[in-house]
């Protein structure tokens, strides 16, 4: 450990009172937030039109207003993914921002090139060809343009959000493998169905929340889903490499976070590759009574989102 | 102007048994004197443009203080907010490295034990304290910021006393005595035992057994050989350590200390000219170690042995003018060594020792005038020329301010100046971040060079009563060739992560500008207070093409209430509320992944966002017995009396809509302790 580190520690261990604070639960929505987008057809027709359509998770329902911009090819985008604000990794996406919107709306048709769409050289994207766009969703405003110098726009409402969207095309060698949506079924609480016209109903946590029993939501995910586990030369494991059968789960809730004298009792992070194994999510009620909302999404590597909303009433 | 010579109520008049306060305000003498007064008429020469005096009692009175005298500068205007219990000063924009603290002209290379437990020199030491926010004469250099200068008492020329006091942090005493009609000396020693009454409690919260405590000691012999000489040996030093072990084989240790010994000699060779000789010697250093198992322990280290020389020659001409000239220099060595295991090439476990030795030759000259061409009027040119042995550079400062006794009561004055200090590494001071920051200046490719200043002030200063003035001062300052990227052990305390270690540049630039206030009632038999308000503008460029941003510490709106009265029987409340806007802190940036739906933290934006505004009420009561053979006074206070949760860093949801606490933060906090004097 460097010496410098080694100081930050020693600091830290002089601290008179609680310096630490659990971070806030990121499965918890408090402002709206990109979940992802869908496309219709699944796979982009070369030569054709795709229908886009972007997911935003919001309790409140608030509006939302969309500026949608094209990438040039190879745009080599480190992730998918959706932030908040001008961050290093907008710059990444400057060039899409600098083209001009080119579409409004949370859902826009959007056309694709002759082949589907392009090779990305990175190694992370399966042998798919993609067209890359750059969303700015906007809850309770409307879009301004850019401060001056500055690359992403403006928000007037609660919350901007800037995201790349990546619309599947065939793949590389022109196979037809369908990017299809990663359905999920079969909830259940406790054992119990759930359906989406069910308000189930639970008791509220009292006390610590560590102390409190945990309810379990399952579900189940599309067979067949896979990914390649790779060991490196230590026999040790490493992140496995999805194919595009791979199916990543995930919740989002707008239970209040974990309170601060419960030491970081975080619920499990229930973003998993499945592997088509049903997926049980332990969750711990909130401490006050209401309503309970949780968005399920499953994302499929390569493309293909599904987002199933599902209310809990806690008593 | 009068120097006013006050005895604290109730003491017996016998003998001086008690406590003196020694005061000097620079305005017109005050018409009114109290029972156990004696007036002194007379004009001592203002050399600083701004000068807030604290005594020694108002030091020991200041709630939420721990009757700390470097800590009670905190409240006074110019001063932003320092984190935590931190002691650092953070003065009119500058970073805490900038300000200079002195004992006697000597530099104090820590002014407090843990960077803010309590002074390093104990108050009852002190017979004066003032405190120079900026465009201070020439007779200090190497400083950008602020000047504080604490002067050890002179210790009683008749009878003796002695005086121990006991408090949750730490136990001293304090004695001092005439040995003959021209010798007289004063030592105080203090043990803080702190950290041994809370080691069992983190323990059993952490898991980790741990320590720490400190110590520091003053020693001062007084000697008037003749009537127009005074020689004066003194010793002080400091020491701090603490340690944590987690299991049997896991320890890590962090140690600092300093001794100095300082001989000064004045003659007054006639009323107009006067010599003062200044020579002080020492060592201050600081080491951290960590040990893990049964390995040999790794250490990193400084150590400097400078010796400080000081020669002023004043004399007197014509009627009213001044002249000043003087020499003021640091030699001595520094050194930085490592010794650690670290990993080679092959996979074996190699040990590595370096040793990087710094020369420090840092002289300076200077002259300055006080002239006097009219009655109400000074003006005060100087220069000061100051030589750094590291890099080469000679830096001519010139500096020049002027008073004038505009109105009845009232005192406008000017002040700009130039002003420089040495490279990081030609410090004096044990700055902990030399610890993290010696190899990454090495390795930086950058020449260290010093950091330059310009300082501009104007402002009013009005006597509303014989006990109440009003100063209001506006100021200006610019700095080039800053330190910046620079991880401030402020800001790791703070909470803040950017430590910034690849981002360090000795081309940074900086501004900071705006109004101070202070509003004060002088120490009174019953009463002293102030209130003093700055509102402040400090930013920082990390270089040429960076664009400016908010200085890490800077704090838009400072206000500070001080108060203490005595209401008779020995009883006497203080208060102290202080509010502050917050500080900027990082912005928490979130990237949520599409793929996986999951939210990956980046860390922070640093100086985007501002921590919530601070806010504190700090109580203080003492009662105090007195008797024939001498007093007894029992003091309880109550820092952050309405709890408030001053979080010193935010941390934000994954959406930036909801903001949590973290890093330290104050929660109420008792304190009390027992003092007596005999």
């Amino acid at each position: 450990m460097s010496s410098d580190r080694r100081l930050v520690a020693l600091a830290s261990a002089l601290c008179f009172t609680a310096c630490t604070q659990c971070p806030p639960d990121p499965h918890v929505i408090r402002a709206m937030r990109v979940a992802g987008a869908t496309f219709d057809p699944p796979v982009a027709p070369p030569g054709g039109a795709v229908t886009v359509r972007l997911h935003t998770l919001d309790v409140e329902d608030r509006a939302v207003v969309v500026d949608w911009y094209r990438c040039p090819a190879n745009l080599r985008l480190t992730a998918f993914a959706s932030l908040d604000g001008a961050l290093d990794l907008a710059s990444v996406v400057a060039p899409c921002l600098a083209q001009g919107a080119f579409a409004h709306g949370l859902s826009v048709q959007v056309p694709v090139n002759a082949e589907g769409g392009t090779l990305d050289t990175a190694p992370y994207r399966s042998a798919r060809r993609f067209t890359d766009l750059v969303a700015f969703a906007c809850a309770d405003g409307t879009i301004e343009a850019p401060p001056e110098g500055g690359t992403v726009p403006r928000c007037t409402g609660t919350r901007g959000v800037l995201t790349t969207v990546s619309i599947p095309g065939p793949l590389a060698d022109g196979s037809a493998l369908a990017a299809e949506p990663a359905t999920l079924s079969n909830f259940t609480l406790d054992g119990a169905p759930w359906g989406e016209r069910d308000v189930p109903t639970v008791d509220r946590c009292e006390g610590a929340r560590a102390s409190c029993v945990a309810r379990e939501i399952a579900f189940h995910t599309p067979e067949g889903s896979t990914a390649i586990e790779l060991a490196n030369e230590n026999g040790a494991g490493v992140l496995g490499v999805p194919t595009d059968a791979t199916v990543f789960v995930n919740y989002h809730t707008t239970a209040m976070a974990p309170a601060f004298e419960d030491f970081c009792a975080i619920d499990r992070d229930a973003s998993l590759n499945t592997g088509g194994r049903p997926v049980t999510l332990a969750w711990v009620p909130s401490a006050e009574t209401g309503e309970v909302t949780f968005w399920f999404t499953g994302r499929r590597y390569g493309g293909g989102l599904t987002v199933t909303r599902r209310t809990l009433r806690v008593q | 102007m009068t120097a006013r010579v006050s005895l604290p109520f109730d003491a017996p008049v016998r003998r001086p048994l008690v406590a003196l306060a020694l005061i000097l305000t620079p305005l017109r003498a005050s018409a009114q004197e109290s029972a156990g007064e004696a007036t002194v008429r007379g004009r001592p020469a203002r050399r600083e443009l701004t000068t807030v005096p604290l005594s020694r009692e108002e030091v020991q009175r200041i709630p939420g203080s721990f009757g700390d005298a470097l800590r009670s500068i905190q409240n006074l205007p110019g001063v932003a907010r320092a984190p935590f219990l931190s002691g650092s000063l953070m003065v009119r924009g500058s970073a805490p490295a900038d300000t200079l603290v002195l004992v006697d002209g000597t530099f104090l290379p820590a002014a407090y034990h843990f960077g803010g437990l309590g002074s390093t020199v104990a108050t009852e030491m002190l017979d004066r304290l003032d405190f120079y926010p900026g465009n201070f004469s020439a007779r200090f250099g190497r400083a950008t910021g602020g000047v504080v200068e604490a002067g050890l008492r002179a210790p009683l020329r008749e009878g003796a006393r002695t005086t121990l006091h006991l408090g949750v942090l730490d136990a001293g005493a304090f004695t001092e005595t005439a040995l003959s009609r021209t010798l007289s000396v004063a030592v105080s020693g203090r043990f803080g035992w702190v950290g041994y009454l809370l080691s069992p409690v983190l323990a059993a919260a952490t898991g980790t057994a741990s320590f720490f405590g400190y110590w520091d000691y003053q020693a001062v012999l007084d000697w008037h050989p003749s009537g127009r000489d005074r020689v004066r040996v003194a010793l002080f030093g400091s020491g701090d350590s603490a340690g944590a072990a987690s299991g049997e084989r896991s320890t890590t240790g962090i140690g600092m200390g300093f001794h100095i010994a300082q001989l000064s000699w004045t003659r007054t060779f006639t009323a107009r000219t006067q010599l003062s000789v200044a020579v002080a010697t020492g060592w201050n250093g600081l080491t951290f170690s960590s040990r893990d198992g049964s390995a040999p322990a790794d250490t990193v280290g400084l150590d400097s042995a400078p010796t400080h020389a000081r020669i002023e020659l004043t004399h007197g001409f014509g009627l009213r003018h001044r002249l000043y000239l003087g020499f003021d220099g640091v030699f001595g060595a520094r050194t930085y060594r490592t010794d650690f295991s670290a990993p080679s090439r092959d996979g074996s476990i190699e040990r590595s020792t370096t040793s990087t030795d710094v020369t420090l030759a840092l002289p300076g000259l200077y002259a300055e005038l006080d002239l006097a061409p009219v009655r109400g009027l000074h003006l005060r040119p100087g220069a000061r020329l100051d030589v750094s042995g590291e890099t080469g550079t000679a830096i001519l400062s010139p500096r020049m301010s002027a008073t004038v006794d505009a109105w009845r009561d009232g005192v406008v004055k000017f002040g700009v100046g130039y002003y420089a200090q040495p490279s990081l590494s030609e410090r004096v001071a044990v700055a902990p971040e030399l610890l993290v920051l010696a190899n990454e200046v090495a390795r930086d490719g950058q020449r260290p060079r010093p950091e330059r200043s310009v300082h501009v002030g104007l402002g009013v200063e009005q006597r509303l009563t014989p006990w109440i003035t009003l100063s209001v001062e506006g100021f200006y300052k610019s700095i080039r060739d800053a330190l910046v990227g620079f991880p401030s052990l402020d800001l790791l305390i703070a909470g803040e992560e950017n430590l910034g270690l690849n981002a360090l540049r000795y081309d940074g630039l900086g501004r900071a500008y705006g109004v101070e206030v202070l509003l004060r009632h002088r120490q009174g038999e019953r009463f002293f207070g102030w209130i003093a308000y700055t509102l402040m503008r400090a930013e920082r460029r990390d270089g040429p093409t960076s664009p400016w941003r908010p200085f890490e510490f800077d704090q838009t709106h400072i206000l500070t209430a001080v108060g203490s009265v005595r209401l008779g029987r020995g009883w006497e409340l203080g208060a102290r509320f202080r509010y502050v806007t917050g500080r900027p802190t990082g912005y928490d940036r979130t990237l949520f992944l599409s793929l996986t739906g999951t939210t990956i933290p980046l860390g922070s934006e640093p100086w985007l966002d501002r921590v919530p505004d601070f806010h504190q009420l700090d109580l203080r009561v003492e009662k105090t017995w007195v008797h024939p053979w001498g007093r007894v006074s029992f003091f309880f206070e109550v820092l952050n009396a309405y709890n408030r949760l001053n979080a010193e860093r935010v941390r934000w949801d994954a959406d930036h809509s909801t903001s949590y606490p973290s890093g330290v933060y104050l929660p109420i906090v008792p304190n009390l302790g027992v003092r007596g004097e005999l």
